[in-house]
């Protein structure tokens, strides 16, 4: 199936108007790198330090207060997930066929499901945490 | 001073044409993402203090924040030192780019606030009761600051006049 299915997505993606826009226009291309790391700086200034937080690092943090600070991460990964469309759309070969880029993917869907399990039964035994509770 | 013979110099020595030429995944491309995962610790981290500091996680005391700075100097470290190493590979190309002295300007003037901010505001006993505006001017700006460098970093890819001294 995934025979055929990895051409079609392919062709799909070539006949998109982002795959016209991205690869006629040189500006384009860079220009959604530069977001695209600013999106992962804005994931590792959110999701990262809470994760960290949850690790035990800073336990003075409360964990509901830390907690506004991912909708930065989600506002990053919005960008990441709208200009990685992009580069997909440009050059679908170079990533479709492409290992990392598979390891990248599932990767992707591990930390969904792990925030899915977190949010699901998790967070709220979490959120209740004060500051040093969690000795 | 035509400082050709230096970037050639650098070029031939052994660290340089390994970094370059290796096919290993360790050499050029393991850099790369150090240097992006550097990237993400220090903008990542100065951005949430910036947010602290113009006010967006108030429940959050200032001390307990500044726990997690160390990471902002781990991401620097590994960024000074993968920083180097793609500047031996390639030394030309980056130091005859004006973009990448923009660059490294904006990231001296963010790390320099980012210290300012972490000895007068973060790590200030006791506690400040209100962020003066300095400090919260310091922070916006330094959050500007971050993108630019982030932005100007990976044009560096597109604005280069040279590879290396032979071409």
């Amino acid at each position: 199936m995934m025979a055929e299915f990895l051409p079609w997505l392919e062709q799909w993606l070539k006949s998109t108007p982002a795959s016209a826009f991205i690869t006629l226009n040189t500006w384009v291309w860079s220009t959604c790198e530069s977001i695209h790391f600013t999106g992962l700086c804005m994931l590792y200034g959110s999701v990262v330090l809470f994760d960290l937080r949850l690790l035990g690092v800073a336990k003075q943090v409360p964990l509901a207060a830390l907690h506004r600070l991912i909708p930065m991460g989600v506002a990053g990964f919005a960008m990441n997930v709208g200009t990685g469309f992009m580069f997909l759309a440009g050059t679908p070969d170079q990533y479709l066929y492409n290992i990392a880029f598979r390891l990248k993917v599932l990767c992707l869907a591990i930390a969904g499901i792990n925030i899915l399990i977190f949010y699901l039964f998790l967070f709220r035994k979490v959120r209740s945490v004060a500051p040093g509770e969690d000795q | 001073m035509n400082p050709d013979p230096i970037f050639f110099w650098i070029e031939r020595s052994a660290l340089s044409i390994w970094l370059r030429e290796s096919t290993s995944l360790l050499a050029f491309p393991f850099i790369l993402i150090l240097h992006a995962i550097g990237m993400g610790f220090l903008a990542g981290t100065a951005a949430a203090m910036g947010l602290r500091v113009l006010g967006l996680l108030r429940a959050i005391p200032l001390g307990a924040m500044a726990r997690f700075l160390p990471f902002a100097w781990v991401g620097f470290w590994i960024n000074a030192v993968s920083g180097v190493l793609l500047l031996i590979a390639y030394p030309g190309k980056a130091l005859t780019n004006p973009l990448f002295y923009f660059k490294l300007a904006c990231i001296a003037v963010a790390v320099a606030f980012l210290r300012m901010l972490t000895a007068g505001v973060l790590r200030k006993t006791p506690e400040p009761v209100a962020i003066p505006m300095k400090f919260r001017r310091m922070a916006g700006v330094s959050l500007a600051l971050w993108v630019t460098a982030i932005t100007s970093g990976r044009l560096l890819a597109y604005t280069y006049t040279r590879l290396l001294t032979d071409n």
